[in-house]
């Protein structure tokens, strides 16, 4: 399944990190930007795409779980 | 390109989010991908039941534009203009949603920089950078205008 929602980055080993969604941990890979370790980020197709402030992690997890699209 | 077609090119990269809510499993999600990468026509009736939400806003628009709600140009419309219109005013389900996601759920128009693999890196709104995937708009060149949604180039423009 896909995962939506912010994980954070526990290592990175060339380009690719390991991020840490509390229950699995999942590959993807950085190919530009300014990402590092504790970076909260959002993964889409196993690229990450974008950092997510920490203040903003609450709030994506509260809207993913709600039904809709 | 099929209305179908162009239509799940702009909204299959928000199909991730259905994906985590439940509102498609992953099997759905896969068959979403395969027909957004290779142009593949789903029926409609799919296709609004996953994307319930933007059927109804899509419908609006096509009864003030009096056309049909698969009309190319309501389709087009809809994606190019009102869809960040609607995330901008922070309505729906917009309303509590965090900046980092409503930026990714925007539409943005962007820059081919770089070509990587199977990736691109592209600059949007001033000097904003991001990389996305290249498989929806297998052509791309360097310097290409692409729109962008989420994690995809989604149409080269």
């Amino acid at each position: 399944m896909c995962l939506a929602i912010p994980g954070k980055i526990i290592e990175i080993k060339d380009e690719i990190a390991t991020v840490d969604y509390g229950s699995e941990k999942r590959e993807a890979r950085i190919v530009d930007g300014d990402f590092n370790v504790d970076d909260y980020v959002i993964v889409q197709g196993k690229l990450v795409i974008e950092k997510v402030p920490e203040e903003q992690v609450r709030g994506w997890l509260e809207l993913v779980k709600k039904d809709g699209s | 390109m099929e209305v179908e077609v162009y239509f799940l090119k702009y909204s299959f990269p928000c199909a991730f989010i259905a994906n985590q809510r439940g509102v498609i499993n992953f099997e759905e999600f896969k068959r979403l991908e395969d027909a957004a990468i290779n142009n593949k026509v789903l029926p409609r009736e799919f296709l609004e039941k996953v994307f319930v939400m933007a059927f109804g806003r899509i419908q609006k628009l096509a009864d003030e534009l009096g056309k049909d709600k698969w009309n190319f140009d309501v389709i087009k419309e809809y994606f190019i203009t009102r869809h960040n219109d609607i995330i901008n005013q922070g309505l729906s389900s917009y309303a509590k949603a965090p900046e980092s996601l409503k930026n990714l759920c925007r539409i943005h128009k962007a820059k081919v920089l770089e070509i990587r693999d199977d990736f691109l890196i592209v600059e949007y709104g001033g000097n904003r950078k991001r990389t996305v995937m290249k498989s929806l708009v297998p052509g791309v060149s360097i310097g290409d205008s692409v729109s962008i949604h989420y994690g995809y180039a989604v149409e080269i423009l």
